[in-house]
């Protein structure tokens, strides 16, 4: 245990010294005014930056607008990629009917339906939760089929023998097979979800970490940018830790099984 | 020992002739300017005149140099950014961008090119919002970064509220325009183009720069420190045609077809016309920075610095550099043809 603990803390170190490198250079490049860019911020100005806008209140309050419409637009999202996906992954005729317009519809840039939807829904909240869940919908359908698909044939053929109804079937057999695809769904769409939040924001929106970012930009405030930058990276990496905790837990039968 | 020296003697021979082309390159090939345009990539003002009538192509045309023109939709921050990124020399901004552009970089503030610009705060025309106050909670449309931006932000304070107590939404260019005729914003800030919208009822007006002269906004032309180091000659070239384009449109006997240029930036001609029916065009184009505006610039950069919108305070003397100007203003015998304005904007013969 101590063992492990240490091995732990020792990982965690290593991960540090690069970021810790970066923040010194950046110091150094300062102190010496190495550069005249207006684009170069001195370290010390992100952290007081950061105080005052964690005193201030208005990052939280920012970030945590960021995280509603985050979560909104990813459950919509997935669960309409895990049905369509489930979906396709049944049934092949179901697939010959949606598999090509919806593969060509996925080559299209995301980015590209933010016209549309704003012409469609306006640039209220309803826009970004409705852009963010497009954005998660593919990867997490994706990943469904494949898991559905990549079901054991021993598994399904264990459901008929013992004369299984298809609700049954779904529930018990395909989708506990299916669950590690679709925790590599949910782990994707979950940092898309952040790309697209942040996408939306910058667009059309009064408030939000991307609203922040945008605001910011404007005003070269490249410091408080950079903040926005580091708590949405912060908040996307510990929401999937605690999905990858999620998933050990949920898939435990898995490491008992090998 | 013989192979060291012809080594060294080709060395000698090789600095000797690049350095002797560094010191014959006294001229930039190109000299690349950064302004704000709206509908069209067209400039306004003196640089809307100095554009459309090829002044700076005329005067640099014996020396070769190429003129850029990057008009940004993207208003002020556009420029820069344009600044920050290296990509631009000479630069004319509102207040608040200028004020920021300087506050992280080393840009002069070389000659006025624009005072007194009126902004309007507009409304839906079945709102029943009759004050500022009106408006909280609402959708008002903001361009950070640019001179309606500090516009507001006055107003705002003005009004004894905060930025926080609407729902202040960032557009850039015509975005803004887009939205509030899509209603999809409940209060937008404009300039000039306010008549347009009066005359087809798609606004009304509940607050501008009538009701308080003293928001009226100011801009400028900049030049980056590192140009102006390098080329002090072209810098003085530069602003001695600026200051003749901008004698050009103070003329009362030009005045037709000046408004005439501004309206090929997409402005109509019959918006400019009740515009600039308030002001005498000499006094908005006034390139010398007198009691006025240097006093609008000092509460802007002190206003900025309150509202945290600038990080580092500066020294207003340190950046306004006037010797260029001065010397054109010798040299063309314009030392006493604009007024200077006092503090309130009162014009007053210069001596």
């Amino acid at each position: 245990m101590k063992k492990l603990m240490l091995d732990k803390a020792s990982n965690l170190l290593l991960g540090l010294i690069i970021p810790i490198l970066i923040v010194a250079c950046m110091e150094m490049v300062s102190r010496l005014e190495l550069t005249t860019s207006q684009l170069f911020v001195p370290p010390k100005l992100i952290l007081e930056t950061l105080i005052f806008l964690l005193k201030d209140g208005e990052l939280l309050r920012n970030l945590g607008i960021s995280f509603l419409r985050v979560t909104s637009g990813f459950l919509v999202g997935v669960t309409g990629g895990l049905v369509f996906g489930a979906a396709m992954g049944m049934s092949r005729k179901f697939e010959e009917y949606v598999g090509p317009l919806f593969h060509a519809l996925r080559q299209i840039p995301v980015l590209a339906w933010i016209p549309l939807l704003i012409l469609w829904i306006g640039i209220g909240e309803d826009f970004k939760v409705w852009f963010i869940a497009v954005t998660v919908f593919y990867p997490m359908a994706l990943n469904a089929c494949a898991g559905v698909k990549g079901v054991s044939k021993s598994y399904l053929e264990v459901g008929r023998v013992f004369d299984l109804g298809l609700l049954k079937r779904v529930s018990v057999i395909i989708l506990p097979a299916a669950l590690p695809s679709l925790f590599t769904g949910l782990r994707l769409s979950l940092s898309i979800a952040w790309m697209a939040v942040v996408g939306a924001e910058l667009v059309a929106a009064s408030e939000g970490v991307g609203y922040m970012m945008y605001r910011s930009r404007m005003q070269l405030q490249v410091d408080t940018v950079l903040v926005c930058i580091m708590a949405v990276g912060l908040t996307g990496y510990t929401m999937s830790l605690a999905l990858g905790k999620i998933e050990l837990f949920t898939l435990r039968w898995r490491r008992t099984d090998s | 020992m013989k192979t060291v020296f012809r080594a060294l003697l080709t060395i000698g021979v090789l600095t000797t002739l690049l350095s002797g082309l560094g010191l014959a390159e006294s001229k930039p090939k190109v000299i690349r300017i950064g302004c704000t345009g709206s509908n069209r990539p067209i400039p306004g003002n003196t640089f809307g005149i100095l554009n459309q009538l090829g002044m700076l192509e005329a005067e640099f045309k014996k020396d070769n140099i190429k003129i850029e023109w990057n008009v940004f939709k993207g208003a002020g921050p556009a420029s820069n950014e344009a600044l920050a990124n290296g990509a631009v020399d000479f630069v004319t901004f509102g207040d608040l961008p200028s004020i920021i552009g300087r506050a992280q970089g080393k840009i002069k503030f070389l000659a006025v090119h624009e005072t007194r610009r009126a902004a309007y705060t507009i409304v839906q025309p079945d709102s029943k919002a009759k004050t500022i106050a009106d408006l909280k909670g609402k959708k008002w449309g903001v361009s950070y970064g640019t001179a309606g931006h500090l516009y507001w932000s006055k107003l705002v304070d003005r009004a004894g509220l905060k930025e926080k107590d609407f729902k202040a939404v960032n557009f850039s260019g015509g975005d803004g325009k887009a939205a509030f005729l899509a209603k999809e914003i409940d209060a937008l800030n404009v300039g000039t183009d306010v008549y347009d919208y009066i005359s087809l009822g798609q606004a009304k007006v509940i607050y501008g720069t009538d009701q308080a002269p003293d928001l009226k906004g100011t801009a400028g032309l900049v030049v980056t420190e590192q140009f102006a180091k390098k080329y002090p000659e072209i810098t003085y070239r530069f602003v001695k045609t600026y200051v003749r384009a901008a004698k050009l449109g103070s003329d009362p006997k030009n005045r037709a077809k000046t408004l005439t240029l501004w309206s090929n930036t997409g402005t109509s001609l019959s918006s400019l016309k009740k515009e600039y029916n308030k002001v005498p065009l000499a006094l908005i184009l006034d390139p010398v920075p007198d009691e006025y505006v240097i006093s609008h610039l000092r509460d802007g950069i002190k206003f900025s610095k309150e509202k945290r919108i600038i990080r580092k305070d500066f020294d207003l003397n340190q950046w306004i550099d006037t010797s260029y100007l001065n010397r054109a203003l010798k040299e063309l015998k314009l030392e006493k043809y604009w007024p200077a304005s006092d503090v309130n904007g009162t014009p007053t013969a210069r001596r």
